[in-house]
């Protein structure tokens, strides 16, 4: 980090450089993306980074017209398709991640992880291809990591999060046996991560955190138990996350970081209140973070 | 990346750094084989131990290799405890053995250190220290608990920091006590700190509650010390949420209405219970799921029950819920505090829980206003002074009205209100003006309250109330059949959760479209005159889900144009296009 990158420790907003993207550069996104694509090395044999396949996902939702409405709208004014063989391949290499525990890891070899599992079937369904995994030991996968709290484990280890109830409940949902799991069991201990702000932590006590809460409220839509929060709460803390420069933070007091912008968003989304806060400079912040030369976005203005 | 500043590159320099980072990239490959193959065939050795050390030391999330060395660390304490077992070892053995395996966690620790030096943020890395931690014979708490604060006090809101804290202090048996004193010193040192309040906040409920019920119980003593230790805060920066958020938890401490939030304690109960000749219809003060609800009513069919919400068309948890029968159920209408259970026959007059209607609906100002709340009212009016432009008084004093005088002042609440949706802040326009609509929901509840809870009349009429939503009116949903919400600022119904409505009124609302609305699937009669509704096509879905609809007005609409498209399409409705 440098030490203009530490300055932003001290700072709350960003101010939007005159000279930054009021409009988004699909053409740029588009190669900066079709470069990962043709780039093997990435996929294969690249540092196996947990989140490599949400990059994956990601890619195919916004390019492959199949994804989300506003994706086909990019999908409109671009000529960029993933073509048959990048499909097969990727199918191959998702499968390819699977392990003999039922789960799937970031990489072949790496062990299972249901942060995985959940991009894996998610990328399945993307390419028509979920007949190819296994959802049987899909299913005991998930339910062996499920503590008797109601809690998910995210791997072996026993490392205990929210972001994991969200991926257990995610992944039997979209495989159509969303009663595998514990779901009692699994909202009474997500419910114990609800604070009175409004928000979910990772766990008990824990403070809440926008990532979280887009976890969490996923998890009760899945399982339609959005009434048993207080959504307008929820939607309100959400909401004080836009900072007067039009970006979103993940917590009180924090910079505006582009991500937010899908985590506070989508959670509004799912709450029914998008209009609580203002669309028009969320956008405009959005816009600033493309990078004008390579395309991408990063977390803020001015950054790469 | 976060936080890295993008900085003009040359050609030749981007080139160099593909080079390195090819480089860096075949050598990461390299030591990856290495230990997938030696981890294949079982060697859990310390080469294993150094090649994974070494690519963690760069990247610390590879949980993987986490994993490994947790295998690895494990069949050592397995090793170890045999061999202390054993009675073919020496004693020199047995110490010796112990001292290596310590060596090897504490060296664990230091690693985890390192990786936590580079990666503040790494949740391998963190969760490792507690795994170890749990596994010493002897961990170093008091040392651990230094390490938190150090790692706190370069950045004191490092979530990953406070949850091994947490972990931290259960085991070294701290307690809540002491927890809330660390609180104080954060706080103190910086008041800028919502994790501290938040930890304080939790730290408190800890201490303060029944162990009975659950319920929290600080008493004004200390709630009136604590809004002077936040208004320290405030008074300093009253930009900052963080005070301004505990304040609020302060303030909602003991209020009336607790009962209804979803943390709370207090037993759930039922609001009202009525029959409607197909259904009976069951409100209660919070959520439930039918598990629940079967402890309620004298059947145990779980297949008839149906739950009305205002985000999802097939909830399994809701206040409202209809068991689909003509035959009407008893229910249990007892309170907790009961010693035996009241069955109610629900025949001919409805269940009405009218003293806590009463107190959703703010029919009294009953709760005696503590000293600390007029100060924090008076508080609050002084920095509004100070700065008008900052929304974080004006808001706060808003919702102590709310709290506390929600008639008395309801002027000024909606005054204020409006102040912050227009000129303050905009950004949450829609937030404010959604409070606001709730506001004066519960004024016009309140002034046909009677009329509502009466068996004469089934009617909700709120006309002309500035309603961007209909959130509140799901309390009345065993008591309306005819609700009337002309001249509001709705822009969709298909949220309300009024399901024993059959008779609706929403014209002259800014309303494009309708969707389809579970809760409205028995409307007979429907009133959308003065409308922005303009195709048959926006409105269908709506009207496919609403086969017993008899009668639509839809006067001075753009629809008007499309009354003969509109008819084909609903052959059995009496349309109504042009007032008489």
């Amino acid at each position: 980090m440098s030490f203009a990158g530490l300055l932003d420790f001290a700072r709350k907003d960003v101010e939007l450089p005159q000279n930054s993207p009021k409009q988004l550069l699909r053409d740029l996104h588009s190669s900066f993306i079709q470069k990962y694509e043709k780039d093997k090395n990435t996929l294969h044999n690249g540092r196996a980074y947990p989140g490599q396949w949400n990059l994956l996902v990601c890619k195919c939702d916004g390019f492959d017209g199949r994804g989300i409405e506003s994706s086909s709208k990019l999908n409109a004014n671009n000529t960029f398709q993933l073509d048959k063989m990048s499909a097969e391949d990727i199918v191959d290499y998702v499968l390819s991640c699977r392990n003999v525990d039922g789960g799937y890891g970031p990489a072949p070899g790496h062990d299972s992880h249901l942060l995985h599992t959940l991009c894996a079937v998610q990328t399945l369904i993307i390419f028509d291809a979920l007949q190819k995994a296994d959802a049987d030991s899909i299913c005991e996968y998930v339910k062996g990591l499920q503590n008797k709290d109601g809690s998910f484990c995210g791997e072996i280890s026993g490392e205990i999060d929210t972001r994991f109830t969200m991926c257990a409940l995610a992944t039997c949902h979209l495989l159509g046996r969303l009663s595998t799991v514990n779901i009692d069991s699994a909202m009474k201990f997500l419910l114990r991560c609800y604070n009175t702000d409004g928000g979910f932590g990772t766990r008990p006590g824990s403070e809440s955190h926008s990532g979280q809460i887009y976890c969490c409220v996923g998890a009760l839509a899945i399982v339609g138990r959005l009434d048993d929060i207080d959504r307008d709460r929820t939607a309100e803390w959400l909401a004080f996350r836009q900072c007067d420069s039009g970006g979103l933070n993940g917590r009180p007091e924090k910079l505006p970081d582009v991500c937010y912008s899908w985590w506070v968003l989508a959670s509004l989304a799912i709450l029914g209140r998008l209009n609580f806060i203002d669309q028009e400079s969320m956008k405009n912040f959005i816009y600033a973070c493309q990078d004008d030369e390579t395309g991408g976005f990063a977390d803020r203005p001015g950054d790469c | 990346m976060h936080f890295v500043k993008k900085v003009p590159t040359t050609e030749e320099e981007k080139a160099a750094r593909a080079k390195e980072q090819l480089k860096r990239s075949q050598q990461f490959i390299h030591a990856r084989d290495r230990i997938v193959a030696k981890r294949d065939k079982g060697e859990y050795d310390d080469e294993l131990l150094s090649l994974t050390q070494a690519i963690l030391e760069k990247n610390a999330d590879i949980y993987t290799f986490w994993n490994i060395r947790r295998t690895t660390i494990e069949m050592r304490i397995d090793a170890n405890q045999k061999l202390q077992e054993s009675s073919q070892s020496t004693e020199e053995e047995k110490k010796m053995s112990t001292q290596k395996l310590e060596n090897l966690l504490s060296g664990e620790l230091f690693l985890s250190y390192e990786c936590i030096k580079s990666n503040p943020k790494s949740y391998s890395a963190w969760y490792q220290r507690a795994w170890i931690l749990e596994r010493q014979a002897a961990p170093d708490l008091a040392k651990e608990l230094v390490l938190c604060e150090k790692a706190l006090g370069m950045d004191c809101r490092n979530f990953h920091c406070w949850d091994h804290r947490r972990i931290v202090a259960r085991m070294a048996k701290r307690t809540e006590e002491q927890e809330l004193e660390f609180s104080d010193k954060l706080i103190n040192h910086n008041f800028s700190n919502y994790s501290a309040w938040h930890y304080r906040s939790i730290a408190l409920k800890n201490i303060h509650h029944d162990e009975i019920t659950g319920a929290m119980r600080i008493d004004h003593g200390l709630l009136s010390s604590e809004l002077q230790k936040v208004k320290n805060a405030f008074y300093m920066d009253a930009e900052d949420q963080s005070a301004w958020t505990y304040t609020r938890w302060l303030l909602e401490v003991g209020s009336g209405k607790e009962f209804l939030r979803p943390e709370s304690a207090a037993p759930i109960e039922l609001i009202t219970a009525s029959f409607h000749g197909n259904n009976t219809t069951l409100v209660f003060s919070r959520a439930v799921t039918i598990p629940f609800l079967l402890t309620f009513v004298d059947t145990e069919d779980t297949t008839r029950w149906r739950a009305f919400s205002s985000t999802s068309p097939n909830p399994t948890s809701s206040r409202v819920w209809q068991y689909l029968s003509d035959s009407p159920l008893r229910v249990v209408t007892s309170k907790p505090a009961d010693e035996t259970t009241t069955w109610t026959e629900l025949t001919e007059q409805p269940y009405i829980n009218r003293s806590r209607l009463e107190t959703i609906y703010d029919v009294h100002e009953t709760t005696p206003q503590p000293e600390y709340i007029g100060e924090l009212l008076e508080d609050c009016q002084n920095l509004i002074k100070e700065e008008p432009d900052n929304k974080w008084p004006l808001y706060m004093r808003t919702l102590v009205l709310l709290e506390y005088q929600p008639v008395k002042s309801h002027e000024e609440i909606i005054a204020n209100l409006k102040h912050l949706a227009d000129c303050i802040d905009p950004k949450r326009a829609e937030m404010y003006r959604a409070i606001l609509s709730r506001q004066k929901l519960n004024f016009s509840v309140r002034e046909q309250f009677d009329r509502i809870l009466g068996t004469e009349h089934d009617q909700l009429v709120v006309r002309y109330s500035e309603l961007t939503s209909l959130e509140g009116v799901e309390y009345l949903a065993g008591l309306v059949g005819t609700a009337d919400f002309q001249g509001n600022q709705l822009k969709e119904i298909h949220r309300m959760v009024l399901p024993n409505v059959h008779n609706l009124t929403i014209s002259e609302n800014p309303i494009e479209s309708l969707q389809p609305c579970p809760s409205l699937s028995h409307l007979k009669f429907l009133a959308i005159a003065g409308t922005q509704i303009s195709s048959v096509a926006s409105v269908m879905p709506f009207f496919q889900t609403i086969p017993s609809l008899d009668r639509l007005i839809f006067c001075e609409t753009p629809l008007v144009e499309k009354t003969e498209e509109l008819r084909a399409q609903l052959p059995g409705v009496r349309l109504i296009p042009h007032w008489l």
